[in-house]
């Protein structure tokens, strides 16, 4: 278990690093469906199944195929040169590199989380996220539906040509 | 909680009214809708009761400021009725965003769970991005919406990440439970849950833009639809001070003493940044974006300085900042529309001269802003400055103050094309809705100033 | 004996007409006819000044000291309570005779003078609205109404100032005087907030009374008196803040006469006699206020030497004469530092508009070095201008003399040295504007284009109404001396508390009068043997000195003395004061405050270009900061 976690860590890392790194887009998303596949191995390892397959499902093959189409179709699939200079680019090296560092030490010096809510194995299961969105998280649930219309209309307004 | 309710679905009728194809009825409609939710919300008034679990709190505080946006937005709408005349499409979609928007608004001021916070700031944020790029085929509006969709991203990120690790410290979203797990260590916090409450509060910060985190506001400002900017200004302020009131206000002050003095550094910081920014500008938009700034340096203040009275004081400032900002947006639409498009503070020139009666109501307007007496803008800086002093913060009080006297210039620069003569004058229109909106704001302006109210939150 | 209370609910009625008058003005300006706003708003003024006048009988006969009219509660937050009201008393009856009264006449002329501008409707509204500013500063009962006038008349004079916005100096000058101005009002109104902080209310009678149980010297009082001196130094333009007065001559004549004479610069004094209990439990202020008083008084009357634009001499004079105010203010003698002021709104005033109507008639000309043998051609302008230089110069038995009189015996109880000075003061005064009078009034026409004439009536009756008031205004004080009774000052007595001074011996008193009017009489004939005898006229701005210098060497010997003792030297110092000192030093200093807000304002403009990955490295160095701060420091 601790072997498969480490595993999984890995490679999500390094997915994430190639996708910043590299500079074809269609790599860039390939890299991310990576990262994610990876990830719902995690959710695996932690008894998740419904919530790995979920991920799975509207991540990696919806958005991110969707992604991938959009690319192709445009045909946006050529190496992109970022014109940057020097000075920029190494103050954000520079930024990030110690933002990592401080947030690394923050994190670093965790304590106990106290035992208030133990470890549930059924929560990652369909009948454990049903009865938390269902009852605790009703509201949050019913009203997210707000948000996402209202992205609908935008995708739809920005669509829609103007005759 | 019925307001709420009733909020969410009418946008969604608001959308199907689209089908109508009669713009005619839309922002009747609408209006009324917003007046069968304000009488929603003031039944609740004096109950207090909390819902769905706890998620939200609907008490005196959240209906006083739910029932000031909503008066906002009526006046935003009544505004867009001649706006969007020459609107061909989407119209609909315009109006029914912005009730989704304040829908999310909504929640920002009732919220008493991390989660309902976040949700309500990104249903506030979405429908902004998509209005700020409502103008298709302006190339600015694209670049506003792309812009605050990117930056807004960023801190929705920050945001997010604070809420995972406050709650991975504290093992719980709700507020008060939060409160009482800080308060055990005596202001001795771990690192992880500091480093988590400054992203909460810089993700707040953002929405609200104070300096260093404004940097998106002017060029937003700037791009998007005058009415959208209008929008953005005053219920997006409003709502964003609510949530900020009840995080700090409400829950988390006195804060950890290190939290606090970031907070008091991002204070000074707005009020600097601000006015030495907007003492440069010549786009009358960008300059209100940065007096924007500088009057939430001047909110924090009222925020920080930790008194009971601090968030009446708080609706006070933000309704009477809304009520000047939005006849202003009117009068800067004719007058750009007089000058074929241009936005520089010069189309107002001329203004006085053909207008006399417009030109005193922007005096009355800017010297609200300017915060001189006698109108309300004066009386809600005052009560700021004597919160922050009777709380003794007495340094950073005459800081403000300089730094508001410092803001009179530049009002007073636009004031002052107002009343100069334009060497080659265009015919100003503006028609009787808006010219009666910009009375009604000035009038209420002044009165307000007079005589000042204090609503018990 | 009357009742006041219920006769002085009327006093609103005095801001108020000003506030109507400019209502109709600016809002039917493009329905008025050409001399209908001048009408309508110089009525409303004289309606004013009519009430004031009633007022002031009322209060007479009552017996009453003050009395407080409170029109609605203005702020109540929390434990604060600030009413809108009125405070009448002696002190302020006094400022809003001269106000409405000054105003009323200043208003009428205007008629005449604005007569051909195309703006005058606007130009009678902005005049109204000054009025009304101004009656409110002085009339409010509490710091706040008062700084609610300061500003107003400060944005009056803005646009006032900048009324001929099409002449970028103009522009300038309109600049210049708000952002002085605003220097001032910082002071001021830190000032308030300590006030609010010391006694916990801004209203003038529970300020005072708290106040009086202060001990005298107390540190806080010493604070709130120099920040509110700050604001009066900006308002009544000392030295350094005083340049803007005499740019602010870019405004049509009228204006000026109103900010110099009865209005905007009398505010700081108006305000520091207000004050009077604050002040005498606050030496160190006073002492700074002597010695600020004296030197602006002295350095902008040796720089009124050389000016050569009749407007400009007449505002170093202002200036000047502010000076003697703070001076008197200094020295405790609040009361006298008020009859000056009263006596200079007469006399300036009546400088002011007649220069008007000399600018008028010679059609636009400033320079007096072309005018010349005004005579015989404007008998009336000639006449009064002549009794306002004879009362500026402090000539008995003109307005002047006995206000100028009054502070100067002031000084001299404080110290003999503080009289020499401010006597020396008063004969450079006396020189140069009989310098300017001689000039304009006598010898040759020296600008042949020009055909000047006689103004209208409607000029001319203002300045006969008011050359009457310089030359009979005087006997409102008249002192002990000359078998007086000091009238105004026990009038005023009841409003501010004067320091008390050491007695003064008759004799000494009248041996000090002697004194200095033969040397004013002195003075008065050399001017006169200069500019009229030999016609000297200045040189051009361009010509080399040494012109001066030969046609004065060239006779008699006592102008010899002269030019080398007064003329020659003060020229230098005139010229070097107005080169260096004013223009370099205090000009550039001010002017440097606004260039570096300014450049920082570029250099923050210039980090907002609109390059988002800045932004986003911004934001992020921002949170990196914060949390950095957060958890090490």
């Amino acid at each position: 278990m601790i072997f498969l976690f480490y595993l999984l860590s890995a490679i999500m890392i390094v997915c994430a690093l190639l996708v910043v790194f590299s500079r074809n887009p269609i790599n860039n998303v390939i890299y991310l469906i990576l990262c994610f596949i990876a990830m719902a191995g995690h959710y695996i390892l932690l008894n998740a199944q419904f919530l790995a397959v979920v991920h799975i499902i509207v991540y990696t093959g919806a958005i991110m195929v969707l992604f991938l189409f959009v690319i192709m179709l445009l045909n946006l699939n050529k190496a992109i040169i970022f014109r940057k200079s020097t000075v920029t680019r190494v103050s954000a090296v520079v930024t990030g590199g110690i933002f990592f560092l401080v947030l690394l030490a923050a994190t670093r010096q965790t304590f106990e989380i106290h035992a208030k809510y133990p470890f549930n194995s059924d929560i990652g299961l369909v009948s454990g996220i049903g009865k938390a969105l269902f009852g605790e998280f009703l509201l949050p649930f019913e009203i997210s539906s707000i948000l996402f219309i209202s992205a609908m209309v935008g995708a739809m307004m920005f669509g829609k040509k103007d005759e | 909680m019925s307001a709420l309710i009733f909020i969410a679905i009418f946008g969604i009728i608001v959308l199907y009214l689209g089908f109508a194809n009669n713009k005619a009825i839309l922002a009747p409609a609408a209006i009324g809708g917003l007046l069968i939710t304000m009488a929603l919300s003031i039944k609740d008034w004096g109950v207090g009761s909390k819902y769905f679990h706890d998620m939200i709190v609907v008490d005196n505080f959240s209906i006083a400021f739910n029932v000031s946006m909503l008066i906002i937005t009526i006046l935003i709408f009544l505004f867009g009725v001649n706006y969007y005349k020459r609107m061909e499409h989407h119209v609909a979609e315009q109006y029914a965003l912005m009730i989704f928007a304040l829908t999310g608004a909504f929640l920002m001021t009732s919220y008493s769970n991390l989660i309902m916070l976040f949700l309500g700031i990104e249903i506030l944020s979405i429908p902004l991005y998509i209005l700020a790029g409502g103008k298709k085929s302006s190339y600015r509006s694209n670049e506003a919406s792309f812009k605050y969709f990117l930056l807004g991203s960023f801190s929705t990120a920050f945001f997010l990440f604070g809420i995972a690790l406050v709650y991975g410290a504290s093992s719980t979203f709700y507020l008060p439970e939060i409160n009482t797990y800080i308060a055990q260590f005596n202001g001795h916090l771990p690192p992880m849950l500091m480093v988590g409450l400054l992203f909460i509060l810089i993700g707040v910060s953002f929405k609200v833009a104070v300096a260093p985190f404004h940097f998106w506001s002017p060029d937003v400002y700037e791009g998007a639809p005058t009415l959208v900017t209008a929008f953005m200004a005053t219920v997006v302020k409003t709502a964003g001070f609510a949530a900020f009131y009840r995080l700090l206000g409400m829950g988390l002050l006195p804060l950890p003493a290190a939290l606090e003095k970031t907070l008091w550094v991002m204070t000074g910081l707005s009020l600097l940044v601000g006015n030495l920014a907007a003492l440069k500008q010549s786009n009358f938009k960008r300059l209100l974006a940065y007096s924007a700034i500088v009057h939430t340096g001047f909110m924090l203040l009222a925020m920080l300085s930790q008194h009971d009275s601090a968030g009446s004081v708080l609706l006070y400032y933000t309704f009477v900042y809304s009520l000047a900002t939005i006849p202003l947006f009117i009068i800067f639409i004719h007058m750009k529309r007089s000058a074929k498009g241009l936005e520089d503070l010069v189309i107002f020139r001329g203004l006085y001269k053909q207008k006399p009666w417009v030109a005193v109501f922007m005096t009355i307007l800017l010297m609200s802003l300017a915060g001189l007496p006698p109108t309300s803008g004066f009386m809600a800086k005052y009560q700021v400055f004597t919160l922050a002093i009777s709380q003794g913060y007495i340094a950073i009080t005459i800081f403000a103050i300089v730094m508001a006297i410092i803001g009179v210039y530049y009002y007073f620069y636009v004031l002052r094309e107002a009343f100069t003569d334009s060497d080659e004058p265009n015919p100003i229109l503006i028609p009787f809705l808006n010219a009666a909106l910009i009375v009604v704001c000035g009038i209420a302006v002044v009165l307000l100033g007079l005589f000042t109210f204090t609503i018990p939150i | 004996m009357v009742a006041l209370i219920p006769y002085i609910t009327i006093a609103w009625l005095v801001p108020a007409f000003p506030l109507v008058g400019f209502l109709i003005t600016s809002l039917a300006k493009n329905k008025l006819k050409h001399n209908q706003a001048g009408i309508i708003a110089s009525t409303m003024v004289a309606l004013s000044f009519i009430t004031s006048v009633f007022l002031f009988f009322i209060l007479n006969s009552s017996g009453q000291d003050s009395a407080t009219l409170t029109l609605f509660n203005w702020v109540s937050a929390g434990d604060l309570k600030i009413p809108f009201a009125f405070l009448i008393d002696h002190l302020s009856l006094v400022m809003m005779l001269i106000i409405t009264g000054i105003g009323a006449l200043i208003h009428i002329y205007s008629i005449g003078y604005m007569h051909d501008d195309e703006r005058v409707n606007s130009f009678f509204a902005q005049m109204n609205l000054f009025t009304f500013s101004m009656l409110l500063l002085v009339m409010g009962a509490n710091y706040l109404i008062l700084f609610i006038g300061w500003e107003g008349v400060g944005f009056c004079s803005y646009l006032l100032i900048g009324f001929w916005f099409k002449n970028p100096a103009f522009n300038y000058a309109a600049r210049k005087a708000f952002v002085m101005n605003r220097i001032g009002d910082l002071g001021f109104i830190l000032g308030i907030i300590m006030l609010f902080f010391t006694f916990k209310s801004v209203s003038f009678n529970e300020v005072f009374t708290q106040a009086a149980t202060l001990q005298s010297g107390a540190p806080i009082l010493t604070l709130i008196t120099l920040l509110l001196l700050v604001g009066a130094v900006g308002k009544s333009a000392q030295i350094p803040l005083f340049t803007w007065l005499p740019d602010a001559m870019a405004g049509p004549t009228p204006v000026s006469a109103l900010i110099h004479a009865a209005t905007m610069v009398t505010a700081g004094i108006y305000m520091i006699a207000r004050s009077s209990i604050l002040y005498n439990l606050a030496p160190i202020t006073s002492n700074v206020m002597i010695v600020l008083g004296l030197t602006t008084a002295i350095i902008t009357a040796i720089v009124g030497l050389r000016q050569n634009d009749i407007k400009k001499v007449l505002a170093y004079s202002t200036v000047s004469q502010l000076g003697y105010m703070f001076l008197a203010l200094g020295l405790g003698a609040y009361s006298a530092a008020i009859f000056h002021v009263t006596t200079h709104a007469f006399f300036k005033a009546l400088l002011f508009l007649g220069a008007g109507s000399i600018i008028h008639a010679m059609g636009g000309e400033q320079d007096i070095r072309k005018m010349g043998g005004l005579r015989s051609k404007m008998p009336i302008t000639f006449l009064t201008f002549l009794i306002a230089t004879l009362a500026i110069s402090g000539i008995p038995p003109f307005s002047g003399f006995f206000s100028k009189d009054l502070i100067l015996t002031k000084a001299f109880e404080t110290s003999p040295w503080l009289y020499a000075f401010a006597l020396g003061g008063a004969l450079i005064t006396c020189f140069y504007m009989f310098r300017l009078f001689y000039l304009v009034f006598f010898g040759d026409q020296r600008l042949s284009s020009a055909h000047p004439h006689e103004s209208p009536r409607v000029m001319t009756v203002p300045l006969l109404v008011l050359s009457v008031l310089s030359l009979f205004g005087g006997f409102l004080n008249i002192p002990a001396l000359f078998g007086g009774n000091s009238g105004f000052e026990n009038f005023l007595h009841k409003a501010v508390t004067s320091k008390e001074s050491g007695e003064i011996h008759s004799a000494t008193e009248i041996g000090l009068i002697i004194v200095s009017l033969s040397l004013l009489g002195i003075i008065i004939l050399l001017a006169y043997r200069t500019y009229v005898k030999k016609s000297t006229v200045p040189a051009a701005d361009g010509a080399p000195s040494s012109l001066i210098a030969r046609i004065v060497a060239k006779k008699f010997y006592l102008d010899e003395i002269f030019a080398a003792l007064i003329e020659k030297p003060f020229g230098r110092l005139s010229d070097f004061l107005f080169k260096s000192v004013e223009v370099k030093v205090l000009d550039s200093a001010v002017d440097g405050v606004g260039t570096l807000t300014s450049r920082l304002g570029s250099l923050v403009r210039r980090l907002q270009q609109g390059n988002i990955s800045f932004y986003l490295f911004a934001m992020v160095a921002g949170i990196l900061l914060f949390i950095i701060f957060i958890l090490f420091v």
